[in-house]
């Protein structure tokens, strides 16, 4: 049969499509910041914390669009799923792009230092590791595909290793005397920013699976919540009516 | 039990909305079976939706009305477990 309301089913794709270069512009900057980083690079830096001004005004017109196809549309079912899934995902992309913004600006603080080259070294992999996170959540959202977009998970718990490399190497670099203490607070902070990053592209990667089967991990902690509830006899918060048909 | 065949077809918003609330008001003593093609109204007023449609045999132009899926409105409006509800709803077809 033929498909009804096309309009508004291209409003949504266009929707997704810019979505997707949004996550695009901030996959693409993250190496560039970790080159900031690693080669000092102050005009790279300004250049690059300039740009997120264009991310913050394409995320709220993204936003923007979203409200009028819920207010002017009504979606419901898979199409709902995905309007809201997007809002909460255009948060998680905003958010990304200032991390990658506050790499740059650690940049500028630790300019004039040297690094070890163990240190460079794990800067160079959170930043790989970070970018790979973000093109595997965006292949995941373009080709509807759970499995991937379940697999984000597993790739994060490299980044977050990493992470705890770092710290470690950042120790050993500050105890024989090769970075003072500034510079080591920046560089463990800067590694919160590459693996918030990665949190952010799990995020993602939850929402696509919500999109493709309604389902998201808090599930599990909200229905073990309910039960331990049950257990204690006290009323849980959440309702947990299943009916709702009024019926006395 | 109340039957209703398209209660609000050709009336206005407000008058429209009379009828709903008077609805939700009468279901506290009547089981109220109501007949829609308003998808909007179907999804504010009921706790339970059906939805039917028709299937043509392959053979001649026989025409036979099937229930695809009956379930609780949230669940029919978010998650349908049928994809021709899921495509129903979201007007992918009609």
């Amino acid at each position: 049969m033929d498909e009804l309301r096309k309009g508004f089913h291209n409003d949504l794709d266009e929707a997704r499509a810019e979505l997707v270069r949004l996550a695009a512009s901030v996959t693409e900057a993250i190496p560039r910041a970790t080159a900031v980083l690693l080669d000092g690079d102050l005009e790279g830096a300004d250049y690059m914390i300039q740009g997120d001004d264009e991310i913050d005004a394409r995320s709220l017109d993204l936003e923007e669009r979203c409200y009028r196809i819920l207010a002017l549309q009504a979606p419901v079912a898979s199409d709902l799923r995905q309007v809201v899934a997007l809002l909460k995902m255009i948060a998680d992309v905003e958010r990304s792009a200032d991390l990658v913004c506050n790499i740059c600006k650690a940049a500028r603080r630790i300019y004039g230092h040297d690094l070890d080259p163990k240190l460079r070294g794990i800067i160079s992999r959170m930043g790989e590791q970070a970018q790979q996170l973000y093109t595997a959540a965006i292949e995941s959202f373009v080709e509807n595909d759970a499995a991937k977009a379940a697999a984000i998970d597993d790739m994060d718990s490299y980044l977050d290793d990493l992470q705890k490399q770092f710290v470690q190497a950042i120790f050993e670099s500050h105890a024989a005397g090769r970075i003072d203490l500034q510079v080591a607070v920046q560089l463990a902070v800067v590694a919160r920013f590459y693996e918030r990053i990665g949190d952010h592209a799990v995020n993602v990667g939850e929402r696509v699976r919500f999109v493709i089967t309604g389902w998201l991990p808090e599930h599990h902690g909200a229905q073990r919540y309910r039960l331990r509830a049950d257990d204690t006899g006290e009323m849980p918060r959440i309702g947990t009516v299943q009916d709702g048909d009024g019926t006395p | 039990m109340i039957l209703m065949d398209e209660p609000c077809s050709a009336l206005d918003p407000i008058a429209t909305s009379r009828i709903e609330d008077l609805m939700q008001e009468i279901k506290q003593q009547y089981t109220i079976l109501i007949v829609t093609h308003n998808m909007q109204q179907a999804a504010r007023v009921s706790d339970r939706v059906a939805f039917f449609t028709t299937e043509v045999s392959s053979t001649g132009d026989r025409r036979t009305g099937v229930m695809v899926e009956f379930g609780r409105t949230a669940k029919i409006y978010s998650n349908p477990s049928d994809t021709r509800t899921e495509q129903y709803v979201t007007g992918r077809f009609g």
